[in-house]
């Protein structure tokens, strides 16, 4: 406070016997100061007694007492869903994304040779249609092609490949991948190829026995996002492209679809 | 009549004990110490906040946050009462922060005690209440200048740099007051303390 008076006026505020306990004061050594100011907290610690009790009212107690008794259930709780989840979240992420990476390379790569095989085969076949032997081997490739390619794509626990709905044998167009983690909850998806720009909305169904669940939608340049949940059963993975961000049921192009699981790991 | 100090002994340890319990999670012992204080508790916060149901509010936290912190309770550093004391005038004064109502608070901190609720349960706390006689009587006993600079830095959680400017008189005045005044209850309120430690 500045007032205009110097540092040692405030004594002349002091009345005289307020002064001279100022000067007992001051004689104290560090240690009894140091006592005194431990002494002092419980001076304080005791003012309140000087107020009359309030009694709270009963719900406060019983609100305690339910707070203190929940946490147990909750901690549990969070320790499966809560902190957990945000711990295997980004590890899971960088996991799959690596997993995605080399799964994506491995599959396509194989799917792409097997249905070039079969498409090979096919025209093999037609070209040999008159050579009975030719076509039995012809027809014993295809068979094998077809059970190769069953077995990359068959139905699994960690991987479901998002395919174009629209029939084509290029390997142009756009493609994804759904994975699983093996507690069915944590999934990630990746796809690539599909066209961006404003009022394309890429939303992501689940389509299980009592129909399709929204999960979102693709987010980013990467068209690629996480979620911790999934509902249980399910059957089919669907995209749609739609023109409004979070509709309730699909009402644009199914643009991917996938309902063919392959066990990663 | 006043505890003898095997008497005091006991019970300051028994304190301690119960917040030990707390620490293990043992239910019962909140529940113990919510019954020895929460009245008091209560009454610092609502002379704080100047509102009853946010007074139970600080006080539910201040239990949750002992709940929760017991573990970390030092008996070297004060006992349990004025362990939770502390908690809840801090707590109390963050809310009045917060809502940014001083001139409120400090309509509240300049007045005298005031009987808000005739409290039969609290009553019954026999301690409690010879404690708040000899309180009541020192607090009295203080001039009225060294009486309200305690009551503003404690109860409304004002600096001496602010009780200075709200009274106009030079922060000096008012660091001498309060050590005046704390020396003067320190010495009046030894059996109290000795009581609690």
């Amino acid at each position: 406070m500045n007032d205009g008076k110097s540092d040692f006026d405030w004594l002349a505020e002091l009345k005289g016997s307020e002064r001279d306990e100022v000067d007992g004061w001051s004689a104290l050594s560090n240690v009894e100061r140091a006592e005194i100011e431990r002494f002092d907290a419980e001076v304080f610690g005791l003012l309140p007694y000087a107020l009359d009790p309030v009694e709270p009212s009963p719900r406060v107690k019983e609100e305690l007492m339910r707070r203190v008794a929940v946490p147990e259930i909750q901690s549990f709780h969070e320790r499966r869903r809560g902190p957990v989840a945000s711990r295997w979240l980004m590890p899971l992420a960088a996991g799959l994304t690596v997993v995605a990476i080399g799964m994506a390379a491995m599959q396509f790569g194989t799917v792409r040779r097997q249905r070039l095989d079969i498409a090979h085969l096919e025209t093999a076949v037609a070209l040999l249609s008159a050579d009975a032997a030719a076509l039995a081997d012809a027809e014993t490739g295809l068979a094998v092609a077809h059970q190769n390619l069953q077995l990359v794509s068959s139905r699994g626990v960690e991987v479901c490949a998002l395919r174009p709905t629209t029939a084509t044998q290029s390997n142009e167009g756009p493609y994804g991948l759904l994975f699983v983690a093996a507690d069915h909850q944590h999934w990630y998806v990746k796809v690539a190829g599909l066209e961006t720009g404003p009022d394309r909305y890429y939303r992501v169904w689940f389509e299980t026995a009592d129909g399709l669940v929204a999960a979102g939608n693709l987010i980013g340049q990467e068209l690629e996002f996480a979620s911790p949940t999934m509902p249980d059963g399910l059957l089919a993975v669907h995209v749609s492209l739609e023109t409004e961000p979070a509709p309730s049921r699909p009402s644009g192009e199914i643009v991917l679809y996938g309902d063919e699981m392959v066990r990663v790991l | 009549m006043q505890p003898t100090t095997s008497n005091r002994n006991l019970r300051a340890a028994e304190e301690r004990q119960l917040v030990a319990r707390l620490a293990q999670g043992d239910q019962e012992a909140l529940s113990q110490l919510y019954n020895r204080y929460a009245s008091m508790l209560l009454a610092l916060a609502i002379r704080v906040v100047n509102d009853h149901a946010e007074g139970e509010e600080v006080v539910q936290e201040v239990l949750m946050q002992a709940w929760r912190q017991a573990a970390r309770y030092d008996p070297e550093r004060s006992s349990v009462s004025t362990w939770l004391v502390m908690m809840t005038r801090s707590r109390a004064i963050d809310r009045i922060r917060s809502r940014k109502v001083v001139d409120r608070t400090l309509t509240a901190a300049q007045r005298e005690a005031t009987r808000i609720d005739e409290s039969p349960e609290g009553a019954r706390n026999v301690l409690h209440q010879e404690r708040a006689v000899r309180l009541r009587d020192e607090l009295s006993l203080l001039p009225g200048e060294q009486r309200q600079v305690l009551e503003l830095a404690f109860f409304s959680g004002m600096t001496q740099r602010e009780i200075a400017a709200e009274k106009d008189i030079p922060l000096g005045t008012v660091k001498t007051r309060t050590l005046l005044a704390m020396k003067k209850l320190r010495v009046a309120l030894k059996e109290d303390i000795g009581d609690l430690l």
